[in-house]
């Protein structure tokens, strides 16, 4: 099968709410296999950029290809089942359920059984199901929460919400991962496990987009970077080129972006 | 004069349909006020006019007040139940589901239709009509002034609330709660109290039509479920939220009602006329005069 | 499903075996026969707790879909000859049909439009019911059912219609178990938890509320034709708006997440006129003023009474010691 170089190909992007403009005419390409960090102050649009790419919102002009296909008007539950999945800025787990069964949910785009199935427990619905709690216990593994698979979502700890977010989210098996600010209210020996964490998804193939306000961990992980502002593109680079560039300093109101 | 007699009729049906129309109108704004503000379907809706129409009846030929006043006094009442809803039942809930709210409302339905029951009985109530029941002849058509009533206070309903919701600065507020209840709060409107009227005039105005249908239609403790599924229907084929949409749809609905009971069945006119309301909900759930694009953004 | 539901089934199928004993006390020997009344309303009522407590939508027009059943099942076995169980069948797929058909249109939308949609079509069945005579009698209703049978075994006795209707509910209860603690029932429960991390995840929200609202039409249809075979005799007043009320009121008395619930709320409202005969036309009344008094003060119905009485008697307990 053919296989573009670019696992996302983004042309033109605007996305306006009302007066105000989120985000104005966008180009850039995601290669395939690699990390690549969104940065920017604080409403730049990085966040909203995460909703177009997810089908969580849909964009007012321009194109998104995924994959080698175009993808501009679907619905996230589409986008999912080509391989698109994301974590969320503030934690958004199914708060009054266990730990395992959120990373479960995470398989059913990749699972079929309908009602009258799972309701009679024909044998298949039951080997399914079976499927679903092992793959599910997999990536609780994967993340290092295996021990919590029985607690309450909701009862976890920030940090370890954050990690079951992204099981539940590579549970779907995605091509492309969206991670936004996963590292927020880690501490240090965190984040630092979260960055070899990241890296071990890229190297099982799985291409990450992650917007990040912790410069050291951009600056540790990401193979480019793309710097927002207001919406608009102001650098689209390797990171050593990115720190040094005058206008991202300037974005960042002259503040060194090493401790941004 | 076989054609002559056709056309009568044709007539008369289009008279008919007119002035039911005008009770689901303004049940349908009901709707709509209460709506706007909370986002729920008060399915207590028709209670507010089968209140209206018996209140009435008793304050005028038990009571034996004089019609005007009598009618002041009905609008009174039903508002203070509208009010008594919301302080006592709606407000103690506070931030919680829709669909606990949606429930509530049909907790209060059943009460107040058993309250009905309890004080006024099982039976149907006559009103005398507002000025004699000689009809008049009109494009052939025989119309009892009851109607001109009808259509004409539904016509000053109309004009009285555009004014109210243009005009006043509290009927601008309510409006503003409508269109976005967080920016109304942040400019200092209290959302509470607007939704706290909003009860008091949706209720007033149930009794208003509640009062002016009963001498042509006799009214009964159990009437209000019907009268509130016509004004539903005229509310959503105008597209919720639609003010003037629900006047255009509640006329068209009446419409459908009295041809459908005059030229297909009499039995069937309340299935005809929810039929209608089914086929848009299947067709363009936006309704009939609403836009697709406003029915997404809303949540209810 | 779980241990606590395999216990909790085992438990009530040996209750429900024994239950017949009570037919021993005169004074409440009709008690039995009630209890076929509460099996078929709570075939209804667990629906129903699935779509209310799982699919968050609220139907009214659940009596419409039994009268569909126990109609189709009476139409064709006492003026057609046709055998009961494909009648049944019948009554199934039309429900199912005409629920797909008033269903998936409101169901696509938010909100609450299912619930107009189907008090308008619980209004309209309940007209049909009434006006087309030539097929239902009208208001007078028509009797001549006849009684199931299976294997030459005739169900006529209270006992063995007893054991038939709870046999089919406990099947039925147990089906719903089996969704609730399915791919199916975590895509439902996901939705109220985040509705836009269920979206990420793939969960398509309006299907699977389309498919739980045509399951419930399909066992309220079910228990209306069970209800044709064992009264023998139907007309309209059973199938009105006030018995989609009473089965909605049994579902928040009960609790709307949980199809136990639904089974409670189905037996105290079944059996509340026989306790409340004294207050005759205005239960009404009494049924309003419950309903207002749940949601304002058990909104997770009385199954949850347990735990809010436990939580609320443990921290004094801790205290103490």
């Amino acid at each position: 099968m053919f296989q573009s170089e670019n696992i996302l190909e983004i042309s033109s992007l605007t996305k306006a709410f009302g007066g105000l403009v989120a985000i104005f005419d966008l180009d850039f390409t995601v290669s395939r296999g690699i990390i690549k960090a969104i940065i920017g102050p604080n409403g730049a649009g990085k966040t909203t950029l995460f909703n177009l790419i997810s089908g969580v919102l849909s964009s007012d002009t321009g194109d998104i290809i995924f994959n080698g296909q175009p993808v501009t008007k679907y619905k996230p539950h589409q986008l999912a089942e080509r391989g698109i999945s994301r974590t969320f800025q503030t934690v958004e787990l199914f708060s009054e359920m266990t730990v395992l069964q959120n990373v479960m949910i995470g398989r059913h785009i990749r699972t079929r059984k309908g009602v009258l199935s799972v309701g009679l427990k024909l044998p298949a619905s039951r080997r399914e199901e079976r499927a679903i709690f092992e793959k599910a216990r997999y990536y609780l593994d994967f993340v290092g929460l295996e021990e919590k698979a029985d607690q309450e979502a909701g009862n976890l700890p920030l940090g370890q919400q954050k990690l079951l977010e992204i099981a539940r989210a590579l549970a779907t098996e995605p091509k492309l991962l969206l991670l936004d600010e996963p590292a927020a209210g880690l501490n240090e020996t965190e984040t630092e496990m979260a960055a070899q964490l990241f890296k071990v998804i890229r190297d099982e193939g799985i291409t990450i987009i992650l917007v990040e306000h912790d410069m050291n961990l951009v600056m540790n992980v990401a193979e480019e970077v793309l710097v927002l502002d207001y919406g608009r593109k102001i650098a689209d680079d390797k990171p050593e080129v990115v720190r040094s560039d005058p206008e991202v300093i300037n974005a960042y109101l002259g503040v060194d972006i090493e401790y941004a | 004069m076989e054609n002559y007699g056709l056309i009568n009729q044709l007539a008369q049906y289009l008279i008919t349909g007119i002035t039911v129309g005008s009770i689901y109108a303004i049940v349908g704004i009901g709707f709509n006020i209460i709506y706007n503000a909370t986002e729920i379907i008060n399915f207590a809706q028709g209670e507010f006019v089968m209140l209206g129409g018996l209140v009435m009846v008793t304050l005028v030929h038990t009571v034996h007040l004089p019609m005007p006043l009598a009618f002041l006094i009905t609008i009174a009442i039903v508002t203070l139940v509208g009010l008594l809803m919301e302080r006592l039942a709606i407000f103690p809930l506070k931030e919680t589901s829709v669909m606990r709210l949606v429930i509530m409302t049909i907790a209060l339905s059943i009460l107040i239709k058993g309250l009905a029951m309890f004080v006024w009985g099982k039976n149907s109530f006559a009103l005398k009509p507002f000025s004699g029941d000689t009809p008049l002849s009109l494009l052939g058509a025989s119309i009892v002034p009851q109607t001109l009533w009808i259509i004409g206070i539904t016509v000053l309903l109309v004009v009285l609330l555009s004014l109210f919701f243009g005009r006043t600065i509290i009927g601008k507020a309510m409006s503003a709660c409508a269109d976005n209840l967080e920016a109304a709060s942040l400019v200092g409107i209290n959302a509470q109290r607007m939704v706290m009227l909003s009860f008091m005039l949706s209720a007033g105005l149930g009794a208003v039509a509640g009062m002016i249908i009963t001498p042509m239609a006799l009214m009964e403790y159990d009437r209000g479920a019907m009268l509130a599924l016509k004004g539903f229907g005229a509310c959503i084929l105008g597209g919720l939220g639609n003010f003037y949409g629900a006047v255009v749809a509640g006329i068209l609905l009446g419409l459908i009602e009295s041809y459908g009971a005059g030229l297909i069945s009499s039995g069937y006119k309340d299935a005809l006329a929810l039929g209608a309301l089914l086929l848009v909900l299947f067709i363009k759930p936006s309704g009939l005069l609403g836009s697709a694009e406003a029915s997404k953004l809303k949540k209810f | 499903m779980g241990r606590r539901n395999l216990i909790g089934i085992l438990f009530f199928s040996i209750f429900i075996l024994l239950f017949p004993l009570v037919g021993r006390i005169s004074a409440v020997s009709h008690y039995v026969d009630i209890m076929i009344f509460v099996g078929l309303t709570a075939m209804i009522t667990m629906g129903l707790s699935l779509l209310m407590g799982y699919a968050g939508q609220i139907s009214l027009g659940h009596a419409a879909f039994y009268g569909l059943g126990a109609y189709t099942s009476g139409i064709l076995t006492a003026k057609y000859g046709i055998n009961p169980w494909p009648a049944l069948l019948a009554g199934i797929f039309l429900s199912a049909a005409v629920a797909v058909i008033v269903g998936s249109p409101s169901l696509k939308l938010r909100g609450h439009y299912l619930a107009m949609a189907t008090l308008a079509f619980g209004e309209i069945i309940y007209i049909i019911f009434n006006e087309t005579v030539s097929l239902t009698e009208g208001p007078d209703g028509f009797g001549n059912i006849p009684h199931l049978s299976i294997f030459g075994f005739k169900f006529e006795s209270i006992l063995a219609n007893y054991y038939l209707v709870w046999a089919v509910a406990i099947i039925m209860l147990i089906f719903l178990l089996n969704i609730i603690h399915s791919r199916v029932g975590r895509a439902l429960s996901s939705i109220h938890g985040s509705e836009i991390a269920a979206m990420t995840m793939g969960v398509n929200a309006s299907r699977y509320k389309i498919q739980v609202f045509v399951i419930s039409a399909a066992m309220a249809s079910v228990a209306g034709s069970l209800y044709a075979h064992y009264v023998q005799f139907i007309n309209p007043p059973v199938f009105d708006l006030f018995f989609s009320i009473k089965l909605l009121m049994m579902v928040i008395i009960g609790g709307m997440a949980s199809v136990w619930g639904a089974i409670i709320g189905a037996a105290l409202i079944t059996f509340l006129p026989e306790w409340l005969l004294f207050l005759e036309d205005f239960d009404i009344l009494a049924y309003g003023l419950v309903l207002l008094l749940i949601i304002i003060f058990l909104p997770k119905g009385l199954f949850s009474l347990p735990g809010i009485l436990y939580r609320s008697v443990t921290p004094r307990l801790k205290s103490r010691s």
